[in-house]
């Protein structure tokens, strides 16, 4: 005999499509909770089904079947870190895949629900319930077909369990943090600028050097294009004008002029999202070399920037 | 309680931003047009209007905390300006005495960016609403600074002087007033912050004191930040652990060889510290600067380095 277990987790500041429901990746979802059913899991009262509705959040769900003999606090003990787990890498893939500043799953809220005991479980993160009942939808960003389908690809290439995961790479992690952590509102857009381009500087300038943002682009730019020069040199511009303009920043002087370069290099993208975005690429190039290395626990990065940097003079 | 101050006409628009975490020994205080008082529940209500759970607890809970508010309130009868600018405009404002009041009497209130900024003209509602707002309406600060009228004076002074920077060129939205405000206590502490704030600090040291720059005694980076803190500070000993303790930890942390130990947690907790004392300094020093000697803030830099060198 078992019992069926159903996990939530809020995912701020994202929507579906209006004609979806839910999306499915393997045995998890992403999904729409109904006003009432996510009442009734909430178990605070006074919000109003308008609000949430214009909010139309999204939940990330796992149902489990678990032995009923388990006692119930066991239970919830070891299932919902495992849920919270799986959650927090569903919800970085998509960081990953839209580039976008998505702040943390455990910010919001999340709902453990045992059916045969009928209790649930809310965990109330520090947001409370802003994000999941009163964003207003110019503040959300909806997640299509397409961002799935390259989640689901990441996930499936990169399973949580997998050994020597890309994820763990120090420089890697550090990169991930990063993301995550900058997306809360708490930073303004000049620190997550700032803050992305440390980190694809621990990435492709891992010793100390002189010329830091030729070597900076250089190396960036030969991983973006795989040997074909005429995309290095397009690639190298971007680098170069997304490290003027972090260092015009940090020391304070007057960067209009590279914000105009730098929007128009990357067809008038935003300036200070470009960092953010290049950073989810370039974190995205190194695991696929990881992948293509058939996860060699000897990866470093240090063995990729050497093979860069002989490619380049080569 | 001004209760008169904060009512809304149909000729003036009301900009305000809650100040969790300070609380007023009068009933309220000036700073340079910005009134700072308790707003009273109904207005509270008609610029919250939507989007919050109106039930009776929060209004209770609202009428028990009742927390502190900066507002500006301008006369719209000449209207030139749209309620949008003006809103910007205002929360600029606003921005500037949050990091007056964070210099120069306590650093441990709530930026109110994290909970909301609300504007009304001629009943047309602008808000900004932060994603902590909910956090505040359920939960109490304990230990908060009361402002009293001796804190005028340093407040004033202060406000004075980030209205000088902000005037200087380009200052406005540059990363060491964004970074300012990110090295002060934050609502919710969470895994990864003492890093930030490590982080942080030293993006400060490094916009002023240029690590590569050498001033024209040839002061090393380090020496320049002993220098500029005050006399009481040991300077030689300050000198020596930038160089032999934060810069190889900075180093390690860019390349994320390092993970949170003791040390430097300890460490992150001393630089926090210091780098504040620099910063009320700095600020301070500006006030010796006319806005038509300075050309650019890296000129602003310079021109301080080399006045702290003595050279």
């Amino acid at each position: 005999m078992s019992k069926r277990i159903e996990c939530f987790a809020h995912i701020p500041y994202i929507r579906l499509p209006k004609d979806k429901n839910e999306y499915l990746f393997n045995s998890s979802y992403l999904t729409r909770l109904d006003f009432t059913d996510w009442q009734a899991l909430s178990k605070a009262g006074g919000f109003h089904r308008d609000d949430y509705n214009k909010t139309d959040p999204v939940f990330f769900k796992i149902s489990y079947e678990e032995d009923e003999l388990e006692d119930p606090d066991e239970l919830f003990k070891n299932l919902w870190p495992e849920f919270h787990n799986e959650a927090y890498y569903v919800y970085f893939f998509i960081l990953l895949t839209t580039g976008l500043r998505l702040p943390e799953p455990e910010l919001s809220v999340g709902y453990y629900h045992d059916y045969k005991e009928n209790k649930t479980a809310p965990i109330i993160g520090s947001y409370y319930y802003e994000a999941v009942a009163y964003t207003q939808p110019e503040h959300t960003y909806e997640v299509d077909d397409t961002i799935i389908q390259n989640t689901e690809m990441l996930l499936g290439n990169y399973p949580l369990d997998l050994a020597n995961h890309p994820l763990r790479i120090p420089e890697l992690e550090n990169a991930k943090e990063i993301l995550m952590q900058l997306s809360r509102p708490d930073f303004s857009i000049h620190q997550d600028f700032v803050y992305c381009v440390a980190a694809m500087e621990a990435i492709l300038v891992p010793e100390y050097i002189e010329n830091l943002s030729e070597v900076f682009s250089t190396r960036g730019a030969s991983l973006f294009s795989k040997g074909h020069q005429d995309i290095f040199n397009s690639n190298y511009l971007c680098f170069k004008a997304i490290y003027d303009l972090r260092s015009r920043i940090v020391h304070s002087e007057n960067y209009q002029r590279q914000l105009t370069e730098l929007s128009k290099l990357m067809n008038n993208q935003y300036p200070l999202t470009i960092a953010r975005r290049v950073l989810c690429t370039l974190v995205k190039v190194i695991m696929n070399l990881h992948l293509e290395s058939s996860f060699d626990k000897n990866f470093t990065i240090s063995e990729i920037i050497e093979n860069v940097e002989q490619s380049t003079l080569s | 309680m001004d209760n008169e101050n904060l009512s809304h006409s149909e000729t003036s628009c009301l900009t305000v931003a809650p100040l969790y975490g300070l609380t007023l020994g009068n009933e309220s205080l000036e700073v340079s047009g910005i009134t700072l008082s308790y707003l009273p529940t109904e207005t509270w209500l008609k610029l919250e209007k939507e989007g919050i759970t109106m039930d009776r607890s929060i209004r209770l809970y609202y009428e028990s905390n009742q927390p502190l508010y900066a507002s500006i309130k301008t006369d719209t009868l000449d209207n030139t300006v749209s309620h949008l600018d003006r809103f910007r405009s205002d929360q600029d404002r606003i921005e500037n005495l949050v990091i007056a009041l964070k210099l120069s009497i306590d650093d441990s209130f709530v930026d109110p960016k994290l909970v909301g900024y609300y504007s009304n003209e001629s009943f047309h509602y602008l808000r900004d609403i932060g994603p902590y707002r909910q956090y505040f309406y359920h939960n109490t600060l304990k230990n908060n600074y009361c402002i009293t009228d001796t804190d005028l004076d340093k407040i004033n002074k202060t406000y004075a002087l980030i209205e000088k920077i902000d005037s200087f060129v380009n200052f406005n939205s540059i990363f060491i007033k964004q970074s300012i405000l990110g090295l002060f206590k934050r609502p919710v502490e969470v895994h990864g912050d003492l890093l930030f704030k490590f982080m942080s600090c030293f993006e400060i040291l490094e916009t002023i004191f240029g690590r590569t720059y050498k001033s024209k005694n040839e002061l090393s980076f380090a020496e320049r930040v002993a220098r500029s803190l005050p006399d009481t500070y040991e300077r030689q000993n300050t000198s020596s652990w930038i160089d032999n303790d934060i810069i190889p930890i900075r180093d390690n942390l860019m390349h994320s060889h390092l993970s949170i130990t003791d040390e430097l947690r300890q460490s992150s907790q001393k630089l926090t510290d210091i780098t504040t004392l620099i910063m009320k300094g700095f600020i301070q020093h500006l006030n010796n600067y006319e806005i038509n000697d300075i050309a650019s803030a890296k000129s602003i830099y310079r021109r301080y380095n080399e006045e702290i060198s003595g050279a």
